[in-house]
């Protein structure tokens, strides 16, 4: 049969028999809308989730963990044991890893002051957490995250000798300094996120939301290095350093700072010395897909480091747990829709024995009218399935719509709590005629083997 | 040059005791242009018979050849193509679709057509053949406005779109009243020697008989050589 005539005779049986044909094409439809639905809610949780709150692509790792009051119990001086460069390169030699940034953390104390620019008032924290960073892996995202001392000011001995916003980087010990611009900063989103919806309302501060954090780059605050709440640096003198923070990235640690690795070298060697200094503290490993995690830290076991922290491959589980309940459900409601098809079809290939009977004395051949009858549940299948993508977006809508309007701010509170990418439209439209397909085989078949000399001679 | 060629054709529904021979060792050969009518009373095997030489009833023992093809070795698709193409039904009960109005049933078979020919061009020859039949002006009616007499009519020009060679009728006027059924016979008469078509009609209905070259009986699902028109 020429698909021209497919067509027309298509449109004719859709046409002649919409009635049964919608109320078939509606319960693919609500399966579709619930499968879409749901695929996209679990696509937006995931997102939040795994790539905000527990990037699931990216896995932080760090020696494993001995114990320190054992071997200061020995005798011994608890010393980090720190990730070579050699172990940094194997990292990126296995199979599946995009990405492979080592972390320099500080090994120092430090307290931290300023904010008074975006928050109206100085705030401060007397143990200050950070690390340091490749400027070249947030290179394109971030703009002025570099090390200072690349172009060096002029030599000083105090503050006083540079002109401000420099201040004057001068070791301990060091009878000369340089003046230097405040190192440059990164912070997480979370640590936004965490900051405006937790520590903000108890402190009466306002908010730091993103933009504002955009709007306010550039703010500075004062580093002390050297000495903090739970003691001061076993060498080095206590001394400040100016800080800016420039933006906000991913890469970021997330509770604390993150500055440029030479930073943290020149800083960590100068209070913890030379080990400190040399050995990456952990190192972030982005891989290609959530599948590669599991392979990616067997690997890393074998280089004796473990994951700093696996929430988000329990979360990953648990997502994944919920989304095939889920689908599970969309599943079961879409067999239903298919019987349902496979019921409309039967009906329509008994009603239409003389009809079928006529085509084939016609010179309809038995694969035309399988031909006939599956694409017009193919047809069925690809309109109930946009139908229901679309009456899922909707859903969609009104559900953003409601959460923004009635649910309070919480942090990490999306935007959208649906992602529809364009491949779930095909998935919707793929799975409605696939199942409008399996439902109208049976009775596609059983019309194709229509006996037409029966057919014709049976009484009307 | 035959066109049906039939050798110890036989056709059993039911099995075991219950088997019945509907055509039973028939041999039959039909040349072109020859009009055959074969008669017989009701549930003698005459529709059964015009079936399986239609090509609609493949569960036959013995052999048949149409345009010296043999149907026992023709896919489904290859027989479904020899239908569309030289074939031509006329049935008793017309046959035609009641969603489609009258050009739309005599333009049907073009549907199952392998040949792409335009929608217009088939709707011209539609209007021909319904124009011979005498019913241009009922093109764009439904089946229901039509007396018996015309849907008979419509259902021929049906079988005549794509100008058959072989037209196999199953007791064409077998619906109609007398008058209607005359009309009918002499539009038969008028086509075969316009066209020279081969026709086989099942009938029992002797006034038909001044249509054919042959008469056969059918009695009890055997084939007998009929007296001469």
């Amino acid at each position: 049969m020429r698909l021209r005539a497919l067509g027309k005779m298509v449109r004719g049986e859709l046409r002649r028999t919409r009635g049964p044909l919608v109320t078939a094409g509606f319960g693919i439809a609500v399966g579709v809308a619930s499968l879409v639905f749901f695929l996209a809610l679990g696509l937006g949780a995931r997102r939040v989730l795994l790539g905000d709150v527990f990037p699931i692509d990216q896995v932080e790792l760090e020696p494993k963990k001995t114990s320190a009051g054992l071997i200061a119990l020995l005798g011994g001086v608890h010393e980090p044991a720190g990730i070579d460069a050699q172990s940094v390169e194997r990292l990126k030699a296995l199979p599946g890893v995009k990405e492979v940034f080592p972390k320099l953390r500080f090994r120092f104390p430090s307290m931290a002051r300023g904010g008074k620019e975006i928050l109206g008032t100085e705030i401060g924290t007397h143990e200050m957490v950070g690390d340091g960073i490749d400027p070249a892996l947030v290179a394109g995202t971030v703009t002025g995250f570099r090390d200072p001392l690349e172009t060096p000011g002029a030599e000083c001995q105090s503050d006083a000798d540079c002109k401000a916003p420099q201040y004057c980087e001068r070791p301990s010990a060091s009878p000369q300094g340089q003046c230097s611009d405040p190192v440059p900063a990164l912070v997480s989103r979370y640590l936004v996120e965490l900051f405006d919806h937790g520590v903000a309302p108890a402190h009466g501060l306002p908010p730091v939301a993103e933009t504002l954090i955009g709007r306010a780059q550039g703010v500075a605050f004062e580093l002390t290095l050297g000495n903090s709440l739970l003691g001061v640096a076993r060498h080095g003198e206590q001394r400040k350093a100016r800080v800016k923070v420039v933006g906000i990235s991913p890469k970021a640690i997330d509770l604390g700072v993150t500055l440029p690795a030479e930073v943290v070298r020149r800083w960590n060697r100068e209070y913890a010395g030379e080990a400190a200094a040399t050995r990456y503290s952990s190192v972030v490993v982005r891989v290609g897909g959530a599948g590669d995690t599991g392979h990616l830290i067997d690997a890393a076991a074998g280089l004796g480091l473990v994951p700093h922290d696996t929430r988000a491959r329990d979360v990953s589980v648990l997502i994944s747990a919920v989304l095939a309940l889920l689908v599970l459900v969309a599943s079961v409601i879409l067999a239903v829709a298919a019987a349902n098809i496979a019921h409309t079809f039967r009906m329509l290939v008994a009603e239409r024995q003389h009809e079928i009977g006529l085509y084939r004395a016609l010179g309809a051949s038995a694969r035309d009218i399988r031909l006939w009858l599956s694409s017009l549940a193919l047809v069925i299948g690809t309109l109930a399935g946009l139908g229901g993508a679309l009456v899922a977006r909707g859903g969609a809508l009104i559900a953003d719509w409601r959460a923004a309007k009635d649910l309070p701010d919480f942090p990490f509170k999306p935007e959208s709590f649906f992602v529809f990418p364009w491949w779930l439209w095909l998935l919707a439209i793929g799975f409605a005629s696939l199942f409008a397909l399996l439902g109208a085989m049976g009775p596609a078949r059983r019309a194709a083997k229509t006996d037409p000399a029966q057919a014709l001679t049976r009484d009307r | 040059m035959s066109v049906i060629v039939a050798q110890g054709l036989t056709r059993t529904f039911g099995t075991g005791e219950a088997a019945r021979r509907a055509v039973d060792d028939v041999s039959l050969s039909v040349a072109a242009g020859e009009v055959v009518l074969i008669f017989g009373p009701s549930g003698c095997g005459k529709s059964t018979l015009l079936a399986l030489i239609g090509g609609l009833d493949r569960a036959f023992s013995g052999s048949l050849s149409l345009f010296g093809q043999d149907v026992g070795t023709l896919s489904d698709a290859e027989l479904s193509r020899l239908r569309g193409e030289k074939i031509g039904f006329v049935f008793q009960a017309f046959h035609l679709l009641a969603h489609l109005s009258v050009i739309e049933n005599v333009m049907a078979p073009a549907l199952f057509s392998r040949h792409d020919r335009h929608e217009g061009e088939v709707r011209a020859r539609a209007g021909e053949v319904l124009a011979r039949v005498g019913l241009a002006d009922r093109a764009l009616s439904g089946p229901a406005e039509l007396s018996g007499g015309q849907r008979q009519r419509v259902a021929i020009a049906r079988a005549l779109l794509h100008q058959p060679s072989l037209l196999l009728c199953d007791e064409p006027t077998g619906n109609l009243d007398r008058k209607t059924g005359e009309q009918i016979i002499e539009l038969f008469a008028e086509l075969h020697a316009e066209l020279g078509t081969t026709i086989v009609i099942v009938t029992h209905e002797e006034r038909l008989s001044r249509l054919a070259d042959r008469t056969l009986d059918m009695v009890d699902g055997k084939l007998e050589a009929g007296s001469a028109p």
